[in-house]
């Protein structure tokens, strides 16, 4: 496909056809939005309607006196409205003096007067205090929003309606800077999220969650109902996240869960019924298609090796079964043409049932909730099932104490597709039927037709096992998990503006797996029957003990948070698995005969830590905010147990001067800047000690475990350290219509922990070490415009748009810059100096050799003989030969940006919303098409490959090489030929919701009720048309070497959901 | 409420107090499930444990992934590939010639080889400088048993690599690059002065618990080949005549008195360890959990129809597909030759009775498919007369070997004179029928300059003796060359 050669992030958007796609995608609709917005934003002439009597002007202030432009004007129940000119004058000619006239401005409360006999009318607006003195959830504490100096997003859950069991879902596109992958679309998988970029090459690269103020470093969030979930707030910046100290390297999840408030109990019930579709199955060879690449990778093999083209296709002519075929792949029309892909996947329905209670008085509160989701998974045997319990109560004793608690409890059930499953969907010949003779799965030895015997994983890679069906149904694969989470606090007054909060905290997290593989795989040979059962369990518990003290003198407002906090976590599993079973009626382990293994392992690990803030603002204009954490961790080595975790940040609100009261355009501006210092100790226990691990060994008869050391001492481990600078802007015009923050951050991450190759000869392969650095850099973007507010009987449309972008690059490895590779098997993944992290080291493809002349021309040496129709690699340090010296970086997965448009709009009762969202730029390894997909494997292969050359009379597009059954050249050798690109763009979520007026919902009983409908990935574009979706993922969401590597993902759904949210 | 308020501090006071509960001994955590090294050879049981794993190392230098295999075995002209395993061809590669240097099969065998190196390196400097008393005849033992098998992996790495770094002491990661290739003859020296060491050192036999352990006669075979490897007939003569003049070993595997195919067959059987035909053998032992062998799997045919004649369990599933015989070695056999049925198989017959011709080998048959255990003989006594009837011209030697299975004696009649007319000939014949699929076959042929001329018909381009130094190896170090035509 294409070189990555622009280093330059900047160069690279003017160079690719999709930025610009993305870019107009990004920008027509806010400038028409914009447009819109200008176009009653700007003073409206004094209209005089002709059915008009009564002529009202006057002049909009705030309760200061400042006049308010652009204040919407409307007369009750009719459609006649004028805006406020820049001095907030206005004027507007009403019925009658019955008329009432509202005052509608975003930010202010809404303002009712009925005409009487006034003809002139002076209106003071009244700030809506909640929008003003919006607050927000920072580490151990809250802040106003207007007050933060760091660079924290935040997400109101209230606000968001996709039904999704994943939480990760309702991110997308909120936050600008945060990328959400939907990693896989099993039901129950979580969605990954990196925030910033990657700060760690082999640690962790998930944020850290952090649950009503306690840091719970492995818990699933998905195990909390997103029903009970009030907001989320992503601490982004450095020195936000920094009183986290060494978890905080990759950003903070700060999730707040709803609580009761004073009043009537309010009840509240959701229900929504989702049905989930495939998004996109990939192109697959048909029948005939796959039946005719068979005998050309045949024959090509044949030729190449120097047969005779016409020498008749038998085993005695031809020598070898692989330079022939059976007689039937030349009549197709013999054989099936089985869509696999259609056959295991299902439209699979989801509901999802939340039912919560809360209330109190002046002294308690509490919030009750219970919750059931039920996900049938779109590829058949998959389910999800999970149910949740919440209570959350506190009460005032005395006066000066306060006591609460939480307790969360999630039960669910997970059964899961074996591995292999996708592969064998998408790689099962279609030749095949679904069940042959004697009700066998269809396949060679099934199908009645003689001749396939001597193929197997010769020219057909085509056998029972590989069936999909086969591995559907002989794995029974089922997860249950029980989650608690719960915590008790105090807090006490002790002195005027001085509290102590003193907090228990424990997370028990029991996980069972039971995998049963059956004797009966509906073949004719019986398989191996076995049980594995695994049992784990992680109990983690934090004690933390803090000091919170606010004060406020005149001018000077100080807040201050000092604290303690213990975390302990121990984990213990135990595994068992036995073989030899009889049948498969009694899938436990006591049916089977053979003890095969029993097994267990522990891990204990200890966090320490003291830390502090201070924030302290002077006449609400000039703010700063100073924090520190010292932390001491189990993880590292004895020389390197603690490290301090400082930050600072300052803000200026430049509107709130003097000099910028008059200004009728800036309504608010603020500008931030803050560094930051936090860290990453996100890997395994014990890495720093040398194990002597135990085998079995034989001598004669006799068995007994020798001990051999697995690892090296490095008393030195310790913290990956990463420093963020932050720069932002704030600005709010015309009365914030428009607001805009900016942030600009740059980054630079250093002991970053390597598992250093090293010469084998010293006994091993790698040493994990501090050593290595990167920097990133980046720019966040987040718009909204108020473009219609109040207008026509409450019309409103606003829209958001998020733009995001970061580069990472490697600035130090080792002692030397030793480029390092990983993964060596499929494709090289190196991080070098200079480069991306994890970018794709590989041979450069080049397109096909259309014929022996150019092979000639080209004048290039392989390791192996080349014919016309094989692919041509470039030659790039110009020795003539192609060899490993002439691998190079040809692509990283890194995206060039990221951007979201979401629109909302509100009609009377009606709301309706889309979001738009994408990625631009960053390439993919499809890990499927390098087994065979793209080349002879004797699998299924990507209908692209129709393409591909056949002969130099039909040499198909010049890009995809010919099949052939002898691949030891360059097909298998890592190249750009197995990459693909990861720009796409989609329509995120579609939302159309209905609530009921007041005076219906009561008369049917309900406080409010409102319907919808919801659509989740209803349209996508993407460039790469060989993987299902480019957001998948294969491997551990958190493992940062995996976001550009996909095998066979679980595809992405569709979702249309009908909703129903009901209060009483 | 006068209470309440000390209440209060009270409160207070014992939280604060429970902090110090946490001290910073709380961090102090070391591994729960396994043993740490900082804390390990501190008693003799505990050495002894793991002087016993240069005896897992042996297994996993002659496993089927190992140099012998690869390079002894697949890359002559007995050994090769029908069907290829998924992913990128590693084996195909290498039975064709046609190996690049980032073939990851290589690679490990590479990896496998440096890694027992370290492993004998660490212990015998354990055993150096412990505190721990211990007999000097039961330390000198020891020291050997490591020795030999570091001899082992050295001397498996200079013949498929030529030059190769040579660590003979615990290195550090940061000495590991500056180790770099030295000459074969250095290489050789070092082996010869461990295999010294060991014969020196080693008992003559072991008994109970400890048969299966080398001896000093296992030493001595060792060091009968490397003197063969680098042309010193004379030294490869005395070590041969320490060997068989000790008395100990015989054709007769068996120990039934006399001498037939059965005494063959008894070798392969898989309940059959250390015998009397055996002078150095990799220990494996079937069953779960146990120090499995790993040759009957990847030696098997790569098919999924695939029936093992031998073993009545239809849940077998497929092998590997690497070394299988080629048609060469099965017609290299004589008529007759009882050898040929358990070397090489034709084929197999599906459930469905249809045969499939992909031929295997019944030499590491083991009943238990999934955790085999038959052991490796890697010096067997037919191996010791063949070798001595080479450094000789001794045409006996050879006929015991014959005369075992009931074939006609070189230069008799019936013995195929025209196809192997000189005692060179008929002893390589010898070689490659007797010890067929055991990993002897390309070291032969390298050994006795015979690789060229016999391997270029079936190569298409340049017939290869040494295998390229792994490019992961050089891409890590970059001070180690690489060999020509790589």
């Amino acid at each position: 496909m294409k070189k990555v050669k622009n280093k330059n992030v900047f160069d690279r958007f003017l160079n690719r056809s999709p930025v610009f796609k993305g870019i107009q995608i990004l920008l027509i609709p806010l400038i028409f939005s914009g447009l819109f917005a200008n176009g009653f934003a700007l003073p409206v002439p004094n209209k005089v309607f002709q059915q008009a009597q009564i002529l009202v002007s006057g002049t909009v202030t705030d309760v200061n006196g400042i006049a308010l432009p652009s204040v919407t004007i409307q007369e009750k129940g009719t459609n006649n409205g004028v805006l406020t000119d820049f001095d907030g004058n206005f004027t507007i000619a009403v019925s009658s003096t019955e008329s009432i006239l509202e005052f509608n401005y975003v930010g202010m409360k809404s303002h009712s007067k009925i005409v009487g006999g006034n003809t002139s009318m002076n209106v003071q607006m009244e700030e809506d205090s909640q929008s003003l003195d919006e607050v927000v959830v920072v580490g151990y504490g809250t802040q106003q929003k207007r007050h933060l100096t760091g660079s924290i997003g935040s997400i109101d859950m209230e606000e968001i309606s996709r039904p999704a069991g994943d939480f990760g879902q309702a991110m997308y596109g909120k936050v600008s800077g945060v990328k959400i992958q939907n990693s896989s679309g099993a039901p129950g998988a979580s969605s990954r999220i990196q925030i910033r970029g990657i700060t760690s090459l082999s640690g962790s690269s998930a944020p850290l969650i952090v649950i009503d103020g306690v840091p719970m470093p492995t818990i699933d969030l998905n195990n909390i109902n997103s029903a009970d979930i009030k907001s989320i707030e992503i601490l982004k910046d450095a020195a936000s996240a920094a009183i986290y100290g060494s978890r905080a390297a990759n950003g903070v999840v700060l999730v707040t869960t709803k609580q009761g408030k004073a009043g009537e109990p309010s009840v509240t019930l959701n229900y929504t019924y989702s049905s989930q579709k495939v998004m996109n199955d990939i192109d697959m060879m048909s029948g005939p298609q796959y039946a005719r690449a068979s005998i050309d990778a045949a024959q090509a093999g044949w030729v190449d090796s120097g047969g005779d083209p016409n020498a008749p296709n038998t085993i005695e002519a031809r020598g070898h079964y692989k330079y022939t075929w059976p007689e039937a792949l030349e009549n197709p029309e013999t054989l099936w043409d089985t869509n696999w892909q259609d056959l295991t996947s299902r439209v699979a329905p989801m509901h999802k049932v939340d039912l919560s209670i809360a209330g109190g008085d002046e002294k308690s509160k509490y919030y009750l909730s219970a919750g059931v989701l039920d996900q049938e998974g779109m590829i058949l045997t998959t389910d999800y099932k999970r149910y949740t319990m919440n209570l959350k109560a506190d009460t005032k004793v005395g006066g000066w104490l306060k006591v609460g608690g939480m307790l969360n409890v999630a039960y669910d059930e997970q059964s899961v597709l074996e591995g292999r499953v996708m592969h064998t969907v998408r790689e099962y010949p279609p030749i095949y039927p679904e069940y042959g003779i004697d009700g066998y799965l269809g396949g060679p030895t099934t199908i009645g037709i003689d001749g396939f015997e001597n193929y197997y994983n010769i020219l057909l890679r085509s056998n029972p096992g590989g069936h999909p069906y086969w591995h559907l149904n002989r794995y029974d694969d089922d997860r249950h998990g029980v989650t608690t989470l719960g915590n008790v606090f105090a807090e006490i007054d002790i002195l005027p503006g001085l509290k102590y909060r003193s907090s228990i905290n424990a997370s028990y997290r029991r996980y069972d797996r039971k995998l049963h593989e059956k004797i009966d795989g509906g073949v004719a040979s019986p398989s191996r029957a076995q049980v594995l059962s695994s049992m784990s369990r992680t109990l983690n518990y934090t004690m933390e003990n803090l000091l919170i003290y606010d004060y406020t003198l005149g001018n000077h407002d100080i807040s201050a948070v000092a604290g303690y906090e213990y975390n302990q976590r121990e984990y213990y599993s135990l595994e068992g698995e036995r073989r030899d079973y009889d049948n498969d009626l009694l899938p436990y382990l006591s049916a089977g005969s053979t003890v095969y293994n029993t097994d267990d392992s522990a891990n204990e690990y200890a966090l320490m830590s003291v830390f502090g803030r201070l924030n302290y603002n002077f006449d609400g204009k000039y703010l700063i905010s100073a924090t520190l954490r010292r932390d001491g961790s189990s993880r590292f080595g004895p020389d390197n147990k603690w490290g301090d975790f400082p930050s600072l940040s300052a803000g200026w609100i430049v509107s709130e001067e003097d000099f910028m009261q008059d200004s009728q355009t800036i309504t608010s501006l603020k500008l931030r800047a803050s560094y930051g210092l936090t860290g990453n100790d996100n890997f395994s226990d014990y890495a720093w000690i040398s194990r002597m691990e135990m085998t079995p060994v034989a001598i004669g008869n006799n068995s007994s475990s020798s001990y051999y050391p697995s690892s090296i001492e490095n008393p030195d481990l310790g913290w990956e350290r990463t420093r963020q600078f932050n720069y932002g802007v704030d600005l709010g015009l015309m009365n914030n219509r428009f607001t805009l923050e900016v942030d600009y951050f740059t980054s630079e991450s250093d002991g970053l922990l390597l598992n250093v190759p090293v010469p084998t000869t010293s006994g091993f392969g790698s040493i994990f070490r501090n050593i290595g650095a990167l920097e990133t850099n980046g720019l966040e973007l987040a718009l909204t415009s108020r473009n219609l507010v109040g207008l026509e009987d409450g019309l409103s449309w606003t829209t958001q748009a998020t733009w995001s972008t970061n580069r990472s690059e490697i600035t130090q490895l080792g002692p030397d810059n030793a480029p390092l590779m990983m993964n060596r098997t499929y494709m090289d993944i190196i991080n070098a100096v200079g480069e991306v992290p994890f970018s794709f080291f590989a041979y450069e493809y080049d397109g096909v050799y259309m014929n022996q002349a150019e092979i000639d021309a080209h004048g290039v040496e392989y390791n192996f003989p080349v014919h016309p129709g094989d692919g041509r690699y470039v030659d790039q340090n110009g020795d003539g030969k192609i060899n490993a010296e002439d691998r190079t970086v040809v692509g990283n997965p890194q995206s060039d940006f990221l951007w979201a448009l979401n629109n909302t709009f509100q009609y009377k009762g009606f709301d309706f919303s889309f979001q738009l969202d994408g990625s631009v730029g960053g390439e993919i390894f499809n890990g499927s098409g390098r087994r065979s997909l793209f080349n002879h494997g004797g699998r299924n292969y990507f209908a692209l490959l129709e393409n591909r050359w056949r002969s130099e009379e039909d040499p198909g597009d010049g890009y995809h090489y010919k099949l052939s059954v002898d691949i030891d050249g360059m097909e298998k050798k890592p190249s750009d030929y197995w990459l693909v690109s990861a720009t796409y763009t989609r329509l995120r979520d579609v939302t159309f919701g209905y609530t009921l007026t007041e005076n219906f919902a009561e008369r049917i009983g309900v406080s409010s009720a409102r319907i919808y409908f919801n659509g989740v990935n209803l349209l996508h574009w993407q460039e790469a048309e060989t993987i299902s979706d480019p957001e998948n993922t294969t491997g551990s969401n958190s493992d940062a070497a995996v976001s550009g590597v996909q095998f066979d993902a679980y595809p992405t759904a569709t979702t249309y959901s009908l909703g129903l949210n009901v209060k009483f | 409420m006068k209470s309440m308020k000390s209440m209060k501090y009270l409160i207070i006071a014992s939280f604060l107090f429970s902090m110090n509960g946490c001290s910073e001994d709380n961090l102090d955590l070391y591994p729960l499930t396994t043993l740490s090294e900082g804390t390990y050879y501190k008693t003799l049981p505990q050495i002894e444990s793991a002087v016993d794993d240069v005896y897992r190392q042996m297994g996993r230098l002659y496993s089927a992934y190992g140099i012998p295999s690869l390079y002894g075995l697949l890359l002559s002209d007995d050994g090769g590939v029908v069907a290829q395993l998924p992913g990128t061809p590693v084996d195909q590669p290498i039975d064709r010639h046609e190996i690049t240097a980032d073939n990851s099969r290589v690679e490990s065998a590479w990896d496998v080889a440096y890694n027992a190196i370290f492993v004998c390196n660490n212990i015998i400097s354990q055993i150096e400088t412990t505190e721990v008393e211990i007999e000097e005849s039961h330390k000198k033992r020891m020291l050997a048993e490591a020795k030999l098998v570091r001899a082992l992996a050295y001397f498996n790495l200079v013949r498929a690599f030529g030059s190769v770094p040579l660590v003979t002491q615990k290195i550090s990661t940061e000495e590991a690059y500056d180790y770099l290739r030295e000459s074969p003859d250095k290489v050789y020296e070092q082996i010869i002065n461990d295999l010294t060491t060991a014969k020196n050192d080693l008992p003559e036999s072991h008994s109970g618990g400890d048969v299966g352990r080398v001896t000093k006669y296992g030493a001595a075979a060792v060091l009968a080949k490397v003197h063969l490897t680098i042309k010193n007939k004379q030294a490869a003569k005395g070590e041969l005549e320490f060997v068989i003049n000790s008395g100990q070993f015989s054709l007769d595997a068996n120990n039934d008195g006399s001498v037939n195919i059965n005494d063959y067959l008894y070798l392969f059987d898989p309940e059959t360890k250390n015998s009397k035909s055996s002078i150095l053998e990799a220990q494996y032992k079937s069953g779960p959990n146990e120090a499995n062998s790993d040759h009957q799997i990847a030696f098997s045919p790569f098919s999924d129809t695939f029936v093992h004649p031998l073993i009545d369990d239809e849940s077998i599933g497929r092998g590997a597909g690497i070394n299988t015989p080629t048609d060469d070695l099965a017609l290299e056999f004589e008529e007759g030759d009882p050898r040929k049925g358990i070397s090489v198989v034709p084929g197999f017959e599906t459930p469905s009775g249809s045969f499939v011709e992909y031929p295997f080998t019944l030499k590491y048959f083991d009943p238990n498919w999934f955790n085999a255990g038959q052991n490796f003989e890697i010096i067997r006594y037919a191996d010791i007369l063949l070798m001595y009837a080479e450094v000789t011209g001794e045409k006996e030697y050879l006929n015991m070997v014959r005369e075992r299975v009931g074939m006609p004696a070189f230069e008799s009649a019936g013995y195929p004179s025209d196809l192997y007319p000189t005692l060179e000939l008929a002893i390589e014949h010898e070689r490659r029928v007797e010890l067929a699929m055991e990993m002897h076959r390309y070291f032969d042929l390298v050994r006795t300059d015979r690789a060229v001329e016999v391997m270029q018909p079936r190569i298409l381009g340049d017939v290869k003796t040494l295998f390229p130094i792994p490019q992961y190896a050089i891409d890590v170090n970059p001070g180690l060359t690489q060999n020509p035509g790589y």
